[in-house]
């Protein structure tokens, strides 16, 4: 092997050995010096994911010794004499779909609104409600904590979220998938439970409870 | 103006020179300007502590977390919310650790860039260009509770061993700039600009340190992906959260963002500035190239400043300007007397002031 080849390949060397020293050293310092994010706020993140990639929940509702069929759509909707803005549309079975604007705090609406039922139910049963709670939750740091559970007959993680004194949300996920199976609020002595079914948008569901088609989302 | 050549200097002591006293005086001009005006739209940290600041503290409070279809902070890169959990480790409080950190780094930040383009150009050139970055429109920027000033420190560092053929030591600061701003990853080319002309005279080894710190950056990058991966199960999770801030790379993104600009300037009327600094930039690149800005430092200038608009849309342009030294140099090189330079130093006091007063509006 010639000199040069000899020095050629030395600086290869001393190149890759130096790339992986920083790449190495670059990931120590992150691991060592950043938290991981809690198990509590990863199934937070992951619950959110789901309701976030579903906008069709189908609810059985359990509120005030009543147990209510409904659905809830998440989307633009068209609102008299404005242009469409998001919210979701609660239908519960019968009466006519309940209109709930999308807020930037949905706890403290629905505190707000607590003699509305349909706002609570909303609160547990509309995607476009529980996303950004969880997600909102689990970005500051809020308080949620989680434990083995039992929900839907099946083995289950209780994720609580407890946002003030007498504000809680309990969902159930499932172990394996986080996926959301039952969420409970608790809210100024007034309580409410929901079995979550999340659903593709079909015009056989969307016609069953009263809810418009294909309410599309628009990319932000 | 001379630009010195990088080939012939033997091996040199990094140590520096302390900060000119008049350096140090337009870095409390600007702190001042700028912190003061913050404190008059609203007497507490507010100002500064806000906008992307939040993210930041975030990240350095509870660490990374991705939620899909959400803003999300793995778009904000790990070096700043490690210092600022080591500043308030020292015992500073969250809100007031980012500024701190920030304003005592812009100080660094303004010496060592001094000596990098007192190094590249001459003593006036380079007294010149690091006032008005002290000064410039944007740089309350500097003040706030974002990692540019960090970042500054690093490229200059990063370039200035290079130059002085300190090579480990430039693989380091270039790696920790692409870990703070993935504007750190233009370095390469200013490095690779410096160690192509030191090739002759490096020993296989030192070159091999040269080529490492011209690979530092994109290392480093990996290194974020990584841990990602580890923490988050997704090692492409930044990518994934710059999406959902609207950020994300296409060939054709420059034309969709001139395309659409005036609706978007009517959804934000504020994209005007953005739209301004682009423009403004543009022809401070064109005169850093007649002040003989070296060539490597040109094109990571440019590519700073004109990269981003590939990703659809004008907004914060202003901002990574501040990353571009040629933009400085370009302006340093157009003000030759005392009077230009003097208006220049008024107009960018007075649109520093207008520009802190737009935080209570706008991000950066």
């Amino acid at each position: 092997m010639s000199s040069a080849v000899r020095r050629a390949l030395l600086s290869v060397a001393v190149t890759l050995a130096g790339a992986a020293g920083v790449t190495a050293s670059g990931w120590a310092i992150q691991a060592a010096a950043l938290p991981p994010p809690t198990s509590a706020t990863r199934v937070a993140a992951d619950a959110s994911a789901w309701f976030h990639e579903h906008r069709l929940v189908v609810d059985v509702f359990h509120f005030d010794h009543r147990r209510i069929k409904g659905a809830c759509l998440r989307g633009w909707f068209p609102r008299p004499h404005e242009p469409k803005a998001r919210a979701s549309l609660l239908s519960l079975r019968p009466g006519r779909p309940l209109r709930v604007p999308e807020r930037r705090h949905p706890w403290i609406a629905a505190a707000r609104r607590s003699g509305q039922p349909g706002r609570i139910l909303a609160l547990v049963g509309c995607t476009g409600e529980l996303a950004p709670a969880l997600a909102a939750a689990a970005q500051s740091g809020g308080h949620l904590t989680t434990e083995r559970s039992y929900a839907a007959n099946q083995p289950a993680v209780a994720l609580e979220l407890e946002h003030a004194k007498a504000e809680r949300l309990t969902l159930y996920v499932s172990p394996r998938t986080d996926e959301p199976l039952v969420a409970f609020v608790h809210l100024h002595e007034l309580e409410a439970t929901s079995r979550l079914f999340l659903a593709r948008v079909t015009p056989l569901l969307a016609s069953r409870f009263h809810l418009p088609r294909a309410p599309r989302e628009p990319r932000r | 103006m001379s630009v010195r050549s990088a080939t012939i200097a033997p091996r040199r002591r990094l140590a520096l020179a302390p900060a000119p006293r008049w350096l140090l005086g337009w870095w409390a001009v600007g702190r001042a300007v700028t912190i003061a005006t913050a404190l008059a739209l609203k007497p507490t940290v507010w100002t500064l502590d806000r906008w992307d600041g939040r993210w930041y503290r975030m990240v350095a409070r509870g660490g990374y977390l991705l939620v899909p279809g959400r803003q999300s902070d793995p778009a904000f890169f790990p070096l700043y919310p490690i210092l600022l959990r080591g500043v308030h480790a020292a015992g500073v409080g969250w809100g007031i650790a980012g500024p701190l950190l920030s304003n005592g780094a812009l100080l660094l930040g303004l010496g060592l860039f001094y000596a990098l383009t007192r190094e590249i150009f001459s003593e006036q050139l380079a007294r010149r260009s690091t006032i008005y970055l002290a000064l410039f429109p944007l740089s309350y920027v500097f003040s706030m509770a974002y990692p540019e000033s960090v970042v500054l420190v690093l490229l200059t560092a990063a370039s200035l061993a290079g130059l002085r053929r300190r090579w480990w030591l430039a693989a380091i600061c270039a790696g920790a700039a692409a870990l703070a701003r993935p504007e750190g990853l233009f370095l390469a080319f200013p490095l690779a600009d410096i160690a192509w002309r030191q090739r002759q005279s490096l020993s296989p080894a030192r070159r091999g340190a040269a080529l490492a710190a011209v690979l530092a950056p994109v290392a480093a990058i990996a290194s974020y992906s990584l841990y990602l991966a580890t923490v988050l199960h997704d090692p492409l999770a930044w990518s994934q959260a710059e999406r959902a801030w609207g950020r994300q790379f296409r060939i054709t993104g420059a034309f969709h963002a001139f395309a659409h600009v005036s609706t978007a300037v009517g959804h934000r009327p504020w994209l005007v500035r953005d739209l301004i600094c682009f423009f403004v930039y543009l022809g401070l690149l064109y005169a850093a190239r007649r002040a003989r800005t070296p060539p490597a430092w040109l094109a990571a200038g440019a590519a700073v400043v004109i990269l981003p608009v590939f990703t659809g849309a004008f907004d914060s342009v202003g901002r990574f300007g501040l990353l571009a030294p040629p933009l400085f140099w370009g302006l340093a090189g157009l003000t030759t007397s005392r009077r230009s330079e003097g208006i220049v130093r008024s107009v960018l006091l007075a649109l520093l002031v207008v520009g802190t007063v737009s935080l209570a509006y706008v991000f950066p």
